[in-house]
């Protein structure tokens, strides 16, 4: 046996595969030419870390490309945003049970260790967040509200800007985990009434990992939990305050911020029609799937807008188990089991053992989901 | 068969361990076969390259895929050392 597969990437939602065309040249052109740190070398020809923010706030319809900062990930720019904010015993945050990890963690660090109460809104019967509950909390005066705005489990796009524009008439901070959204759909502050945007560089954006951003509205400062080398005003004793340097310690990942600009150059052409590409596909895996009568959809509402992520599970096989199979008899990548997300599965009936995750990019031909649907056919028969 | 080499994967919650075992040649559809004396044995011939997986009485569980010279293995926490010794003697003497 051992027949040569079909092979079929989808796992984009943990990490898009390929890349915008050229990325891969451009992190290897990075890392084969003398190293230009900025600040921190006679060799200043590129300015990439420039060239990136201003990439990135034309992307998100920011003016002022300073208050983006660059990290080095998502979960980097949450806990820059979510420690930075000074929360002290006694604060009430309110997030959701949508969240990753990377921001109920920090969010429980806190509850554990400075005594920060965290108020979690579940889902309604639509698999919205729900509303009321949502509006019950923000009576508590939080200091800071978190939603994600896709789900990583179900693609969801939540209405953030309705749950944000409340959230601000009650003076809360409003953060928004753009890490499933960003590149795969509009993402602008102002119209989602969203203070701070986090996001990551090596999903909807094309680009490599180690590399993501933090969007800051002007008046919020966050307080600085790291701080060090900047390559700028080294004659300080205290790190700058001034942004995006206020938020950005230590050497930057110059070869990941390559790859992005160039990535980021690349969506600004076809990025809109990448991700029309990606939906469509997606809304054809969920159709081709939804016939399947063993196959249990997880949130499946085909009037709801999302991202092309496609949660399910499979009557008679384990999640891991399918997942295995999936890889190593078909041929598919995808992921298995919580996602890093393990407070939806509750309401998603999926606990606790979590989804089959397909997540796909525009990338992805419709042959792909032809054989994704044939293929979870053949499990569940 | 012999087996070429054995890595321990991970600890499972529930005190049970992954091994990640390489045999010295493929694993056919005899050899897998002959592993349903062990328990039950699912073995799913029509997929793209065959699956089977395998759950004893004694909580070990076997999964892979025909063709490949790797196959993945649980093994129960209750009395793994000796279930582990008695599962590579089977291996290496019924394939």
């Amino acid at each position: 046996m051992g027949q040569d597969l079909r092979s079929v990437f989808m796992n984009n939602a943990a990490g898009s595969w390929p890349k915008a065309p050229g990325v891969v040249e451009a992190v290897n052109s990075a890392l084969s030419r003398r190293p230009e740190h900025p600040g921190r070398t006679s060799l200043q020809k590129d300015d990439l870390a420039g060239r990136c923010r201003e990439l990135l706030a034309g992307i998100m319809g920011v003016e002022d490309k300073t208050r983006v900062a660059i990290t080095f990930n998502a979960t980097h720019s949450l806990n820059i945003a979510i420690m930075g904010m000074g929360l002290q015993r006694g604060d009430v945050v309110v997030t959701t049970v949508t969240e990753h990890n990377s921001v109920l963690r920090p969010l429980a660090h806190l509850a554990e260790r400075q005594g920060v109460e965290v108020i979690e809104i579940g889902l309604d019967d639509n698999n919205l967040l729900d509303f009321a509950a949502f509006c019950r909390a923000l009576e508590r005066r939080p200091k800071l509200v978190a939603i994600n705005h896709a789900s990583n489990v179900t693609g969801r796009i939540q209405d953030a800007a309705r749950y944000f524009a409340a959230a601000k008439k009650a003076g809360a901070v409003t953060l928004l985990d753009a890490s499933q959204t960003m590149g795969h759909a509009r993402v602008n502050p102002d119209e989602l009434f969203a203070d701070m945007v986090a996001f990551t560089g090596h999903k909807g954006l094309l680009g490599p990992p180690g590399i993501g951003g933090l969007y800051v509205r002007p008046g919020i400062e966050l307080e600085q939990w790291m701080v060090g080398g900047t390559g700028v005003r080294s004659d300080l004793t205290l790190h700058p305050e001034d942004m995006p340097t206020r938020l950005e310690a230590g050497t930057p990942n110059v070869p990941a911020m390559a790859g992005l600009a160039l990535a980021l150059e690349w969506l600004q052409e076809k990025g809109h029609d990448f991700a029309r590409k990606e939906m469509d596909l997606a809304r054809g895996l969920r159709e081709g799937l939804s016939q399947i009568g063993r196959v249990n959809l997880m949130d499946y509402d085909p009037a709801a807008e999302r991202v092309g992520i496609v949660s399910f599970t499979v009557e008679g096989w384990e999640v891991e188990e399918a997942g295995y199979v999936l890889q190593e008899s078909f041929g598919i990548v995808c992921r298995t089991g919580l996602h890093c997300a393990p407070h939806i599965h509750a309401p998603l009936g999926s606990a606790p053992d979590g989804t089959i995750r397909l997540s796909l990019s525009g990338f992805n031909v419709e042959r792909d989901v032809e054989y994704a649907v044939q293929s979870i056919k053949g499990l569940a028969a | 068969m012999n087996i070429a080499s054995v890595k321990k994967v991970e600890d499972c919650f529930d005190g049970g361990s992954v091994f990640s075992y390489e045999m010295d040649e493929e694993v056919t559809e005899a050899s897998i076969k002959r592993l349903g004396v062990l328990g039950r044995l699912d073995y799913f011939p029509h997929f793209p390259r065959p699956f089977y997986r395998l759950i004893t009485d004694d909580g070990l569980q076997i999964k892979g895929v025909e063709g490949e010279r790797d196959f993945q293995v649980i093994f129960p926490r209750k009395e793994k050392e000796k279930i582990k010794e008695e599962f590579e003697r089977f291996i290496t003497t019924h394939n």
